[in-house]
Formats: structure tokens, sequence, C-alpha cells
């Protein structure tokens, strides 16, 4: 574990200093800002319509507007784990491949055991996903909190509508949902990216099997919301991929029975020990092949050995 | 002289290995004894590297077993003491050569303010000062690669292992690895190294595995393995010679290969047990010999010739 932490900083401390990621996390709130000082400049002459109706709203909420509340968090919750998601399981599959193409790979597995090597980058990459975020929030709400007044938008009472009707225990849900389903995506990602030899294929495979699975839940955001134990919600709640998604939204429009929470939660858990297992044994084999992808068929056969 | 106690090191035992039904290596044993350097010897795609790769834990052996010696016991191979230049080279490319360094040795538990202090010394050693801060991709691929030199020695580890070492390395540079060998065997560091070409360690290894097809071709003392092997090799430069009467002369004693290698030229092997004196009054009686020479056989011809035996 200690290796795996030294790797993980490795990562952490080099992807920081790296110039894509530096401006990817860097332009997105730059574009946030600047939105925001574009419309209050242009909001001086005219402020947001039905400013009133909207301070009443907030001031004594109705019990629909209570509700947003948990709609909100959830939605905010599963576009920003989409995003991690995205961007770090990306990272995952990307170094991996790298260091393949590099060699650096077997100086590495003299060193550590390929365990590490995959929580390493994992761990690392999660970090970054998550420090990525939590830049945009900050900019976000700072933007939110300075330019908010210019154009007439009732920031306290907003934020005050939100602590008040924070769903604390979800949110404690919502955040094992979304470690866990980082887990399970960036572990099948390391074992991805070991069967792959260059970056571009790895990409492909990368939208099919991570984008796509964990955007699907915020593409049925209305199907889930409106009528979250239906059949296609139920059945994604049980499938790896789509479980932390749709798990967060469903959560925010009913109190879901023990059992179902549990379900999913084992579910995901023991899919993650399974993809972690076979990750590691694709690894072992699929790592030390240079010049060529492996097949499925021959990825199977690693995983039977 | 003072005797040592050899001890043996590493044990490579029945070790088997198959790709896709492919024997990659068939049954390889050898020992590599305490602070000698070891050759693993043979032609590409003999099986090398999937030796070195199983004995750094990369590659499982599907029969077999390697283990270090502790205190004449069996133990586990410890990663953290061995260092290992792989045959395929790469490092990270954005990365500064100083922070590489140290963080690789870090994985084999260095601290970092020694690290740093190992690393400066081995850029010295290799005429790379003021190189700690470069970009290694900044760096010619010969200079790469005494970076990676370095990652594999840097953390003092008990043993190193080299796979093709010299390969990619102009002559220079071919001389400064060997020396730096030597100095890291002389100074208790047990070397384990390949190559294909056997003319660049013959004189370095104390002793050698040499391995074609997967299968051993010779194992043992370089120094034996040419005594028992090998045939010396005498070569002559003449300014007359009756041939017909030494060649008759020469079957008559059991020398039959004899070869022409430039105009008034000749090359024997001397078969074994027979004296060198005996032969020189031999040629006294024929010859009118203008320059002389006799050899050890090379590595690379004793290998040449029992792979053609076998064959």
């Amino acid at each position: 574990m200690k290796k795996a932490l030294k790797i993980a900083l490795w990562e952490f401390s080099g992807t920081l200093k790296n110039r894509q990621f530096v401006l990817f996390t860097t332009i997105f709130p730059i574009l946030i800002l600047g939105f925001g000082i574009l419309a209050s400049v242009l909001a001086q002459q005219q402020t947001l319509p039905h400013q009133d109706i909207l301070k009443q709203i907030l001031s004594n909420p109705s019990e629909d507007v209570q509700k947003a509340v948990p709609q909100f968090l959830a939605a905010f919750f599963a576009f920003i784990f989409l995003f991690v998601v995205l961007f770090s399981g990306t990272f995952v599959l990307q170094t991996i491949v790298r260091e393949k193409q590099s060699r650096v790979v077997e100086i590495l597995l003299a060193a550590v055991s390929p365990k590490d090597m995959i929580v390493g980058k994992i761990l690392a990459f999660g970090a970054l996903g998550i420090v990525q975020t939590l830049i945009w929030v900050a900019v976000g709400l700072l933007t939110m909190i300075l330019i908010g007044p210019y154009l007439g938008l009732p920031v306290g009472p907003l934020l005050g509508l939100l602590l008040a009707y924070m769903p604390w225990g979800k949110l404690i849900l919502f955040i094992v949902y979304f470690v866990l389903g980082y887990l399970f995506i960036a572990s099948f990602s390391a074992g991805m990216g070991a069967t792959m030899t260059d970056v571009l294929s790895g990409q492909q495979v990368q939208s099919l099997i991570i984008a796509l699975p964990s955007a699907l839940p915020l593409m049925l955001f209305s199907v889930i919301i409106q009528s979250q134990d239906s059949f296609l919600p139920t059945l994604l709640s049980y499938i790896p991929p789509t479980i932390a998604g749709t798990m967060m939204l469903r959560l925010s429009v009913a109190d879901l029975p023990f059992w179902e929470v549990g379900l999913s939660l084992i579910i995901l858990l023991a899919s993650i020990l399974i993809v972690m297992r076979l990750a590691g044994k694709v690894f072992e084999v699929g790592i030390l092949m240079y010049g060529k992808s492996a097949s499925l068929k021959e990825i199977w056969r690693w995983i039977r050995s | 002289m003072e005797s040592v106690a050899v001890e043996n090191l590493l044990q490579v035992e029945g070790v088997t290995k198959q790709f896709d039904g492919i024997l990659a290596v068939s049954d390889a044993s050898f020992e590599v004894n305490q602070g000698e350097i070891f050759g693993l010897l043979g032609p590409n795609g003999a099986g090398k590297t999937t030796l070195i790769r199983m004995i750094m834990g990369i590659l499982r052996p599907d029969r077999g077993q390697i283990s270090v010696m502790r205190n004449g016991m069996h133990a586990a191979l410890q990663k953290e003491r061995i260092g290992y230049l792989p045959e395929e080279r790469g490092l990270y490319e954005d990365r500064r050569v100083g922070e590489t360094l140290v963080y690789l040795a870090g994985l084999h538990d260095m601290d970092a303010g020694l690290a740093k202090e190992r690393v400066l010394f081995w850029l010295n050693r290799f005429q790379l000062e003021g190189r700690y801060d470069s970009r290694l991709k900044e760096l010619s691929k010969g200079t790469q690669q005494k970076i990676q030199f370095i990652s594999a020695v840097l953390h003092q580890p008990e043993m190193v292992v080299l796979d093709e070492p010299f390969s990619g390395l102009d002559p220079p540079s071919q001389d400064l690895f060997r020396d730096l060998i030597r100095e890291l065997s002389q100074s208790g560091m047990t070397v384990l190294l390949s190559s294909h070409q056997m003319n660049l360690v013959d004189r370095l290894c104390d002793r050698v595995f040499v391995i074609d097809n997967g299968q051993r071709v010779l194992y043992g003392d370089l120094d034996e393995i040419k005594r028992e092997h090998g045939e010396d090799v005498i070569w002559i430069r003449y300014k007359e010679m009756d041939e017909p009467r030494l060649r008759a002369e020469f079957a008559a004693k059991g020398i039959t290969r004899i070869t022409q290698p430039g105009p008034q030229e000749i090359e024997l092997l001397l078969p074994k047990g027979f004296s060198p004196n005996e032969l020189l009054r031999l040629i006294d009686r024929h010859v009118d010999v203008e320059e002389l020479t006799i050899t050890k056989p090379s590595l690379h011809r004793v290998f040449v010739e029992i792979v053609e035996r076998k064959r």
C-alpha cells in the first residue's frame, strides 16, 4: 500500500504540472467567470424578470420547492460523477497505455506489484478528478455570490434553502455511490489499458465502455425522476456501470427500501472486487504484449488461465 | 591465495515457460553466486528475456522455481533488493531526470534524501553533471540508456539484472558500461547480464548460462567451458610452405580442420590433448613462419561449434 501511495503521489504531482490538465481545469472556470461578468454588464440595463416572485417562493418554500433540493443535489452529484469518471477513467487508461508504449511499465513491475500499480493510479486520478471538480464548483459558487446580486439573483435565500432542506443522510449515500462507482469504472479502465497498444484505440473503447454507461442515467434523468420505480430505472440500479448515477437520482425522489440500496451496493462492491481481480490478471499478461492490442478471445483466455 | 566460500544467491530450478504452445524456456536450471558477473547468453529469441522477466517476477514460470538464498535457506525474491535494466528501454519523457530517478529509487524503498545524493554521484560518474533537471525527452538515446542504467543500480541492490546492457550503445559507451559492471561486481554486487553479442561479454563474465531455442547449451565457469569445449586456434602467416607434406603430417596427427583465411595464411584448430610444443616442431619442419598466434577460442566460437554439432 505504501508503494501504491508513492505511485499515486507521482501521478498526482505529474498531472498537476501537465499542460493539458492545467488548460482543461482552468479554461472551464474562466469561461464561467467570463460569462458571469458579461451577464452582469448586460444586466445593468435590465434586471431579471419575476424577481419578486422568486424571492417570495424562497422565503416561504412550498413542499414542491423543498423536494426540488434533493433532486437538484442528486442531479448535481450525478453530473459531477460523470465528469470525474470521464476524466479520471480516461486518464487511468491513458497513463497505462502510455507507460506500456514507453516501456516504463517493465521497470515499475520490477519494483511493485501490478495491484499496487493499478491502485496507485486509480487513487491519483480519482483525487485529481475531485480536485478539478472542486475548483470548478468553487469558481461557480464564487461567481454566483459575486455576480448574482447584479443579476438580481437572491443568492442568500437560495443558498439558505439548499442548506435548510439538505438531505444529509442521502448525501452520505451519494458519496458512497460516487466513490464505489468511480472505483468500478477506474479498475475497468486499468484492465482495458493493459490490453491496448495505443492511446487512440483506447479512447474508442473508452467512450463505449465508460462514457456511455455513466452518462445513461443523466440522459434518462426525467424518466428516472418521474417514475423511479418503473422497470428501466430499477434495472439500471443493478447493472454495475449505471448503478451509481441511477441510484443517486432515484434516491433524490424517494426513500428507497433498505434492501434495494443494500443489494445495489453489494452488486457494486462485488463487481469492483471481480473487475479488480480480472484487471490484475489481464495486466500480468497483457502489459508485456507490445505491438498489437489483444483480441477479446485472448483476453478471455488470460482471464481463465 | 585465500579461498573464499562461494555462496549462491539466486537459484533457478527446472524453469519452463510456454507462450501459446511455443516453448520459450525449457527446464532451465542454474545458480548465480554472490558477487559474480553471470552471463545469460544466446542468440536473439533464445529465451533470455523471458527467463529474466521470470527472475524479476514479472512473468510467472509454468513450471519450476526461482528463489534467492538467505543463510542457506530458500526465500522469496524481494523486489526492493534487485535492480533491473529491461531490454525494452523507456522512461517518462516529460519528466525530469532527477525526479524520475528519485521516484524509482523510492519504489525500491530508498530514502529520498539519500537517493538524491546517489543520483548526483551517478550523473557525475557518467559525466552528465547538470542534467539533473533536464527533461528525459531532451536527451539522446544513449544518454537515456545511461539514465536507465543509473535507475537499475541507484538503490544499491544486492543483485542487478541487466538485459542486453550493451545494445544500442556506441563503442566508447560499451567500454564505459563494461568498466562500471566490473566495478559493481568488485564492490560486492552480484551482476546477472544477458547479451546476444558474445564477443562483448567474453572476458567480462565469471560464469555463463548459454541458451538457444529455450534449451541449455552451456553452463558453468567460462574458462572451464573454453578448456573443455574449445580448441586452441593457431593462426600462421608464412613466407613459404610445403603444403602437401604439412597437410599429410597434420592428417596423420588428427589435425584436419585447416582453413585459409587469407593469402599466405592458414588457421587450424588444435585438437584437445595436443600440445602446442609438438605442433610447433611440426610446423618448424615444413613452414617458413612470418607470424604466428595461439589463442584460446572465443565464447562465440565455442557456441557456434556446439550449436552446429547439435544440429
